[in-house]
């Protein structure tokens, strides 16, 4: 459950590096922190970009993907979180 | 010099004093054992490898002895011993070359991190170099010794050595470990093929090893560069399957079977993301043998874009 109050940020550009391909909807992220290695979806990589902007809550970042339930985010931001890639800023 | 020019005797001479020290790809590796069956592995098996005058320097040693203890008296075992370790538990006397070569892979896996090590089994032709990535049981093992008497260089049955700096694949040519029926498998696949006495691991599995082609051993200094990756799947009656694989799902792959691709950071991350930008994967599913090499020979004579 994520607290309505949190907003969310990931970790910085310096600290994850992105490898994309053309032709591959799919990306590699490497967190240099933790030496981990994930493999992200395109609607994964369109949140961690938005994050990686600004922090946002669940509501600003419903507001920038319109198209998405608002559960299916949550859900994303929870595996994220639990992937180490994004952290609560708390207001 | 290489390991065949020394003599039985003068061999066991040197592994129960100062130390073997024989070239395996780029490393100077140390061995001692007092057993008569790793002697006489090590004579069949590296006999086209390199050996050393005197003792000083090596990047490992191995060590392949009885265990000091009284159990030594109940049943004859072996202890691995790698500079003073014992990472693994006493084995029956009849497993000491088996012992040998895990020791070898340890040492490998967990000191050698002047280069990226994926688990995977690494061939060349024409300069270019074929990664057979995979978990055991997977059949990598069998096909590369197949393909390693069709026309292929072994690079390593276990390992693809990264070199972080330039990215080209170091070879290190050692035996090849055959399971079960492929022991058979390959003893009837091409009259080259040289076989160790099959003998029983702690799983109950007949294992017999391989040995390296001479011309293989000859050219460990002559790297590769990364050419193809293809993820290998030994299943029952398949028939022969090949996959392309994506590039991230490649990456990904190639991660997962790096024993240290973290420990250099952001550069083993991008070595890897640049291998995979230059060598096309996939995954082939096959049963019979002869399938397997064929898909192999077909993906890697495709035209590849530049």
């Amino acid at each position: 459950m994520v607290l309505p109050y949190t907003r969310w940020q990931a970790l910085d550009s310096t600290t994850l590096v992105c490898r994309s391909w053309e032709r591959d909807d799919e990306r590699a992220v490497f967190n240099e922190a933790s030496g981990d290695l994930h493999l992200l979806n395109g609607a994964a990589v369109a949140v961690l970009t938005a994050l990686q902007a600004t922090p946002l809550s669940l509501e600003e970042l419903a507001a920038q993907f319109p198209d998405v339930e608002t559960s299916a985010l949550e859900a994303l931001v929870e595996s994220l979180d639990l992937l180490g890639l994004v952290q609560p800023v708390y207001l | 010099m290489t390991l065949a020019d020394l003599s039985y005797t003068e061999l066991r001479h040197r592994l129960r004093g100062e130390g073997l020290r024989a070239r395996i790809g780029p490393f100077l590796v140390r061995i001692n054992s007092t057993v008569p069956d790793v002697a006489r592995s090590i004579q069949l098996l590296y006999a086209h490898h390199d050996v050393e005058q005197g003792r000083e320097g090596a990047h490992f040693t191995v060590r392949v002895d009885p265990p000091s203890t009284i159990r030594r008296f109940i049943r004859a075992q072996v202890q691995l011993q790698l500079d003073g370790i014992q990472p693994f538990i006493p084995l029956p006397r009849s497993m000491a070359a088996t012992m040998l070569e895990a020791g070898l892979n340890w040492s490998v896996g967990n000191l050698a991190h002047q280069f990226i090590a994926i688990h995977a089994a690494t061939l060349e032709r024409g300069g270019r170099a074929l990664l057979l990535p995979a978990p055991p049981g997977s059949g990598k093992s069998t096909l590369c010794a197949a393909l390693v008497h069709r026309g292929w260089r072994l690079l390593s049955d276990e390992f693809a050595l990264l070199d972080p700096a330039t990215g080209d694949l170091v070879p290190i040519p050692r035996p090849v470990a055959l399971k079960g029926p492929s022991i058979d498998l390959l003893r009837a696949w091409s009259s080259d093929v040289v076989l160790g006495p099959a003998v029983l691991n702690n799983e109950d599995e007949t294992v017999a090893y391989m040995r390296p082609p001479p011309e293989s051993v000859r050219a460990s200094h002559t790297r590769a560069t990364p050419g193809w990756v293809l993820v290998p799947q030994f299943v029952p009656g398949a028939r022969p399957e090949v996959e392309p694989m994506s590039r991230p799902r490649a990456l990904m792959h190639l991660a997962g079977n790096s024993f240290n691709y973290n420990l250099h950071g952001r550069a083993g991350f991008e070595r890897l993301a640049s291998l995979v930008d230059r060598a096309p994967a996939a995954r082939l599913r096959y049963s019979a043998l002869e399938d397997g090499v064929t898909a192999v020979d077909r993906m890697t004579q495709e035209p590849r874009p530049l």
